[in-house]
């Protein structure tokens, strides 16, 4: 565990000799694994104290939809739609909690919800691992580099070092911004320079050409989903 | 520790061979982002210990006080120097604030809700929060930039690696530290600038050593990605506004 955590705090400051290290240890990839599960499971477990913290500090959601509905309905506005048009209250008060459910969701905590982090936490990091570590893979071997799939996989999973900014997230509210994004993203270029041994230029290109794949990707199925839901509402 | 001074006062005073020795170093993006925390702790700790003097007595008043100023002044509040070039006719202004009134008495409704954990928990929460939140966002836009920067640097014949940029550009926070005394009327102000232009000219050094590029190429790699957002920023706009014509 401790030797984990000192090769991912190399890794951190970009240095190309962990990165060399899990290149060149017996077992890349299962080393690169336990890595990933260990820092993954850190932070979901800091995750979901910060989400219980969160749901200690946080008021009812009920109490807050029910002073937010009674305060649209104080407004002039409200009061001459609602003389104006036949069943206003009832189409608007659905609507409010449509839209409130899909808000509170995302802003208010509940105990449940925080500790699964301790298991979406870990899954969604090994998807992103595996994602990325084939895309990253394809264009390093593409652009001439020399690692196998496992040794990519094993360096690219030292990569989610600075995923250790987010246990920051014991804090509740605590946003990263672009931190962790930019950290991550020069992780993997160093971790595919040092790999697959090939020059700047074609480690910059091979990095950020899964970026360009998966957002095209999310952008294709987000235009999907629009659609259907407008086309749900509108229906 | 002393190593560490010793480092923050050369490059202060701009001593090259600080830079050079810096970035040579084997922990030389450590030791940055140690000495850029260490001033962002420094700095940001007065403010935070100041909340939480005032934990419990203030934070609902504060809160009331935030909405009632809001209300005085919606346009202002709502637009900040721009409502300066904005002008709203007097009655839409007061529709506005009719509007906003019911809001004021919510917030206090807000205020006296019940929560799990006591309220000084919250605040004491909070204010770590935004503390934390405030020194991660600002490592973030520093690291984006000086990423930026050294993909420009590169493009003009730059010869620097993202360990050694990240680290020797970190130095910039040096006369950051003045920011301490930012609570003194005036003066502290005063210093934040005087801190905002010396930082920028240790980032100028700093780019120039670790790169090998002369200072007329070093501003233009600082100042391209500036320009390229602005670039985007306005096709973007053109874009959506394209969009909107054809929609």
């Amino acid at each position: 565990m401790k030797e984990s955590f000192v090769i991912a705090w190399n890794a951190l400051f970009l240095k190309a000799a962990p990165y060399h290290q899990l290149r060149d240890s017996e077992k890349p990839f299962l080393d690169g694994l336990k890595l990933l599960l260990i820092i993954a499971a850190a932070v979901g477990i800091a995750r979901a104290v910060g989400g219980i913290l969160n749901w200690g500090i946080s008021p009812s959601p009920d109490d807050v939809r029910e002073i937010i509905q009674e305060t649209i309905k104080e407004q002039g506005w409200y009061a001459e739609s609602s003389g104006a048009v036949e069943d206003y209250d009832s189409v608007f008060n659905e609507q409010f909690d449509m839209i409130f459910t899909g808000i509170s969701m995302i802003t208010f905590s509940t105990v449940g919800g925080s500790l699964l982090n301790v298991i979406t936490t870990p899954v969604t990091a090994l998807l992103v691992w595996l994602g990325w570590g084939l895309l990253g893979h394809l264009f390093a071997r593409i652009f001439g580099g020399d690692a196998s799939f496992k040794q990519t996989y094993g360096v690219t999973a030292l990569a989610i070092s600075p995923m250790l900014i987010n246990l920051t997230a014991l804090i509740p509210g605590v946003q990263v911004g672009w931190l962790v994004f930019i950290w991550t993203m020069s992780c993997r270029y160093v971790a595919i320079k040092s790999g697959h041994h090939i020059k700047w230029g074609r480690a910059l290109t091979a990095t950020l050409l899964p970026y360009v794949v998966i957002g095209l990707l999310m952008a294709v199925a987000g235009g999907v989903g629009m659609a259907v839901f407008i086309q749900g509402v509108s229906s | 520790m002393n190593e560490w001074l010793k480092l923050a006062r050369d490059a202060a005073f701009l001593k090259t061979d600080a830079f050079t020795d810096h970035a040579e170093h084997e922990d030389v993006m450590k030791r940055g982002i140690l000495i850029f925390l260490a001033i962002a702790l420094l700095v940001g700790l007065i403010p935070l210990f100041s909340d939480f003097a005032g934990v419990i007595p203030s934070i609902a008043a504060a809160r009331q006080a935030q909405v009632e100023a809001f209300l005085s002044d919606p346009i202002g509040s709502l637009l900040g120097p721009a409502a300066a070039f904005v002008e709203i006719p007097p009655d839409v202004q007061q529709g506005i604030i009719e509007n906003m009134k019911p809001w004021a008495d919510t917030v206090a409704r807000f205020n006296s809700l019940l929560m799990p954990f006591p309220r000084f928990i919250k605040v004491i929460l909070e204010s770590l929060g935004d503390f934390t939140s405030t020194i991660l966002k600002g490592m973030g836009s520093w690291m984006l930039y000086a990423v930026l920067v050294l993909l420009f640097a590169k493009w003009l014949g730059g010869k620097a690696n993202i360990q050694t940029m990240l680290g020797t550009t970190a130095l910039f926070m040096v006369p950051h530290i003045l920011n301490v005394l930012a609570f003194i009327p005036i003066m502290g102000p005063l210093l934040g600038l005087a801190a905002a232009i010396w930082g920028l000219v240790i980032y100028v050094k700093a780019v120039s050593i670790v790169n090998e590029l002369p200072t007329g190429k070093t501003i233009l790699a600082m100042i391209l990605p500036i320009l390229a957002g602005i670039v985007l920023v306005i096709v973007l706009n053109l874009l959506i506004a394209a969009l909107s014509a054809a929609g």
